[in-house]
């Protein structure tokens, strides 16, 4: 059974979403496992499909369904030995993300597509839609049940450090205000500090969550690997929002420092 | 320059000083001595816009300090007064230079604490941390760092209470070159090397 894979996939208006399908370059083909373990085609190998000549860029891992048995080539390329230029027999669309619970999608999607294409059958393809809803679904209710903890505990430890820190460093900002610094430079240390814990944590929660999802998103939360990149978008939030709520967290222990008697401190000198 | 009259501090039923009275010119280089809990600490913070009295009023120039606002007293910290610990109060995860060049007004500008430095002896110690310096060798960061803006006054609690006597001997040394350029000092002691650079000496009564 031969697949023509469009060379690229068409996001939703105004959102950038993860390439979910594999790419074909032409000239190339992907083989079911079954169809290669017939033929004894291995990967890098030749083979010769309605007449043409296609090098087999990859010989697909073992998917126990239809999969096993289909070829996959660039659209362009089916098209060609097919002689079927410029048609195209199905279109897959994944709505699971764009999912609005009071509204019939399917019945929304036949109705806008008719008057465009009248003989398109629009259906569901259940089974698969309901596990990427599952999926979503998993996904969203472990963020939503881990990431407001994952804020508090972050926050409690940003401020007990803050606190710590302003015990320890006591001494030092009597010494400041002794030499004239007011509360706002005094307070700007401290909130400096913590803005720039912020940034440091951002780059760093960055990269060690990203690495962490790479290495267990797929098997512990379910996430397709081919979902999980370096999103340089979540780095760019990231570098807006910790060092808030690092400055957030640390706000009480910089007040603290600022209204700290500095002669208390040095009063006790020796 | 500076006129206290009946300054007292209590702590809560505890009286760190008894009422004190000192007027002091422009210039002068006086020593304040009494035993141990007369309250001398507590007198010269007093003195430097830190620590309110309980009674009696602080004028600086004629002005009342505690009647100005905190944010005055800052300026006038930075501005007019050098303070100089017993303890030296660096920060100790800052170099040498670092820690005079906070205290600087203009600090990242200013060549002055280079310039204080090596005129202290400490040219060569300049990015050394104060935890690879003699006591000897602190102290004369701290007091470049208490000249460092230039002050009209400067406050020092026990300079030289952790100091050899040559040490002892080489801070008021530096003490006197600023009271010889002009400079008005207030130094709280123990020792007997400031007899002999103060004008005066000032016994503080020790609370009954």
């Amino acid at each position: 059974m031969i697949y023509g894979l469009a060379p690229r996939e068409v996001a939703p208006p105004g959102r950038k979403k993860p390439i979910m399908i594999t790419p074909v370059k032409r000239g190339t083909v992907q083989l079911g496992k079954t169809l290669a373990a017939i033929h004894e085609v291995k990967r890098d190998q030749m083979v010769t499909v309605e007449g043409s000549r296609f090098e087999v860029a990859r010989v697909l891992s073992e998917k126990g369904s239809g999969a096993e048995i289909r070829i996959y080539m660039h659209l362009a390329d089916a098209q060609a030995v097919l002689n079927r230029k410029g048609e195209i027999n199905e279109i897959q669309a994944l709505d699971c993300y764009c999912a609005d619970e009071t509204q019939d999608t399917l019945a929304l999607l036949r109705e806008q597509l008719g008057p465009i294409l009248p003989q398109a059958q629009v259906f569901r393809m259940q089974d698969m839609a309901e596990a990427r809803e599952k999926q979503r679904r998993d996904i969203e209710q472990t963020f939503s049940t881990l990431m407001p903890a994952v804020i508090i505990l972050c926050g409690v430890i940003v401020g007990v450090l803050a606190f710590v820190n302003t015990r320890a460093r006591r001494q030092e900002i009597g010494i400041l205000r002794a030499l004239g610094k007011g509360s706002g430079e005094v307070a700007a240390l401290f909130l400096g500090k913590a803005l720039l814990l912020g940034v440091v944590g951002a780059v760093g929660g960055f990269a060690l969550g990203t690495g962490l999802l790479f290495v267990w998103g797929p098997g512990l939360l379910q996430i397709p690997p081919k979902l999980i990149s370096w999103d340089l978008n979540n780095l760019k939030w990231a570098l807006l929002l910790a060092p808030v709520f690092a400055a957030m967290a640390s706000f009480i222990p910089a007040m603290l420092a600022v209204t700290q008697d500095p002669a208390d401190t040095l009063r006790h000198d020796g | 320059m500076i006129d206290c009259k009946q300054v007292t501090k209590r702590f809560g039923a505890v009286t760190a000083l008894v009422p004190f009275d000192l007027e002091l010119a422009s210039g002068e280089f006086i020593a304040i001595k009494g035993a141990s809990g007369s309250g001398k600490t507590t007198l010269l913070l007093t003195l430097g816009g830190m620590l309110r009295p309980s009674d009696g009023t602080v004028n600086f120039d004629g002005a009342d300090l505690y009647a100005q606002s905190p944010a005055t007293r800052a300026e006038y910290r930075a501005t007019e007064v050098g303070f100089v610990f017993q303890m030296f109060h660096l920060v100790p995860y800052l170099g040498v230079e670092e820690n005079v060049r906070l205290a600087a007004r203009n600090g990242a500008m200013t060549q002055r604490p280079r310039e204080l430095l090596e005129q202290f002896g400490l040219g060569h110690r300049l990015t050394h941390t104060p935890g690879e310096l003699s006591a000897g060798e602190r102290q004369r960061v701290a007091l470049a760092r208490a000249l460092v803006n230039g002050p009209r006054l400067i406050l020092a609690d026990e300079p030289t209470g952790n100091l050899d006597p040559e040490n002892d001997r080489q801070v008021f040394e530096h003490l006197s070159e600023f009271h010889l350029a002009g400079g008005t000092v207030i130094v709280v002691t123990h020792g007997s090397t400031a007899d002999e650079f103060a004008d005066r000496i000032v016994n503080l009564e020790t609370a009954p």
